[in-house]
């Protein structure tokens, strides 16, 4: 397919309904001279086939349901927990603790032997007050990008779901991605959503021979993302029209995830 | 009731650990560098004033630690470390989204970019983000509700990165409303509350 690169950009515009006609006439009298070219436009128009009929069965929510599932949230947690205040609550109550057992620990020593002996019922043993300095401290979760979240097994075909982690809720959208490359053997995704993690999250074979497919639960917003092939190389997505540089000299696909109930 | 003295003994326990705290910041990154090879006191004692810096603005440690550990694997040198710390710590102290910069940096390092380029993609990213906040400031003066501040700031920087101006964004959106100009994936993240009609 020597000198045939400069085709690929009208074949994805052409099958996108975005082809001007005199670019259409040029891409039909090369389709008619290079069997190659012709055999990719067959297979590809087909796959745009399948994925055009894909059972896109999506479940809207009612109106105004964002709205009032974030108007009923509870107020942020106060900012105690972030930064210096959990440093500070943390040796604080570990201050406390240290304080307490010296105290209680004092306490015990200064006890009239009769008393210890008397060896009252674990009930009404009197607690040490470093008990109260030892409460549990729950963890705010880190500040930071939500994870990517895998569908848990038999709630692959939800198109939206909310998940209530204390104390966000987050409506995420399950999106799917499909990549045709028949020579791989290995394909993955990788980019914002998972904080460009090198192992990528894995496509697996869709049905059709080189068609790699999987899905993503992510919240609505924008994504950079490109492609690992066999394990190395990182290449954006040739069926997204959405694509922007990535700043190292590369390209990036651009994923949009909708909020207000569609993808 | 406590007794005084154990009050004060409390209070100096408190104010001790406090104090502390950037000392043990400053030993764990200094011990982190070393063990990857940076060298030069001089050296260590930038890259630990620009870490204390950012855990002192709110960025965890568990969170920024590995962060660090990444970048000084993909041989970032002291300079450039600050600068990315630095970038950080500043997105945090304005409340932004400090985990994008986190996020391009590390796409840097999937793709084997150079470390100046790194740099540049994160402070280039701290641009975007910082242009920002002055949409989100804009939209809010226009009765826009942002219901996800952290999440728009990353959609609003995506679509500067595209190539609007801040100011193209607040007039298309105000002339037009948020799906109308285009900006669909706002939607999600800002909204404009329903006036109700008065009876």
């Amino acid at each position: 397919m020597n000198g045939c690169g400069k085709y690929d950009d009208l074949l994805a515009r052409h099958l996108h309904g975005e082809a001007l006609a005199p670019d259409r006439e040029e891409l039909d009298t090369h389709l008619a001279v290079c069997p190659e070219c012709a055999n990719l436009y067959r297979d590809i128009s087909a796959i745009d086939r399948v994925l055009r009929d894909y059972p896109a069965k999506v479940v809207e929510p009612p109106p105004h349901l964002h709205s009032r599932i974030v108007a009923n949230l509870p107020e942020e947690l106060p900012p105690l927990w972030g930064g210096w205040g959990r440093w500070v609550f943390g040796f604080g109550s570990a201050a406390v603790a240290i304080v307490a057992l010296f105290f209680g620990a004092r306490y015990l020593v200064t006890l009239p032997v009769e008393r210890v002996a008397s060896a009252p019922s674990p009930a009404s043993t009197p607690q040490p007050r470093s008990a109260t300095g030892a409460v549990a401290v729950p963890r705010s979760p880190v500040p930071g990008k939500p994870p990517v979240l895998k569908a848990a097994p038999g709630n692959e075909r939800k198109r939206e779901t909310v998940v209530a982690a204390a104390p966000t809720v987050q409506v995420v959208k399950e999106v799917k991605i499909f990549f045709y490359y028949p020579p791989a053997q290995k394909v993955a995704v990788t980019g914002d959503f998972n904080d460009w993690n090198p192992e990528g999250v894995p496509l697996k074979a869709a049905g059709k021979p080189g068609l790699w497919e999987t899905e993503l639960r992510l919240p609505p917003g924008v994504y950079s993302y490109n492609f690992i092939v066999d394990g190395e190389l990182l290449v954006p997505d040739p069926n997204s029209t959405n694509q922007m540089p990535d700043g190292y000299g590369g390209t990036n696909s651009i994923l949009l995830v909708k909020g207000e109930g569609s993808i | 009731m406590i007794p005084r003295r154990a009050a004060r003994i409390l209070f100096s326990v408190l104010l001790l650990l406090a104090t502390a705290m950037p000392a043990f910041a400053q030993k764990t990154i200094d011990d982190l560098c070393r063990a990857h090879g940076v060298g030069g006191e001089e050296n260590l004692r930038r890259i630990g004033q620009a870490y204390v810096a950012a855990v002192q603005a709110g960025i965890p440690e568990d969170v920024l630690l590995p962060f660090v550990e990444d970048i000084l694997r993909h041989k970032l040198d002291c300079g450039q470390m600050v600068r990315v710390l630095d970038v950080t710590t500043r997105l945090r102290q304005a409340d932004l989204p400090y985990f994008v910069v986190f996020s391009k940096v590390r796409e840097g390092v999937a793709k084997e970019a150079p470390p100046a380029r790194v740099v540049e993609a994160a402070e280039a990213k701290f641009n975007t983000l910082t242009a920002s906040r002055d949409v989100l400031k804009s939209l809010g003066s226009m009765g826009y509700s942002i219901l996800d501040r952290q999440n728009a700031a990353v959609v609003v920087s995506s679509y500067i990165e595209k190539g609007y101006s801040g100011e193209e964004i607040v007039s298309q959106i105000s002339k037009k409303g948020i799906q109308g100009a285009g900006f669909a994936a706002l939607s999600g993240v800002v909204e404009k509350p329903v006036k109700r009609k008065e009876r």
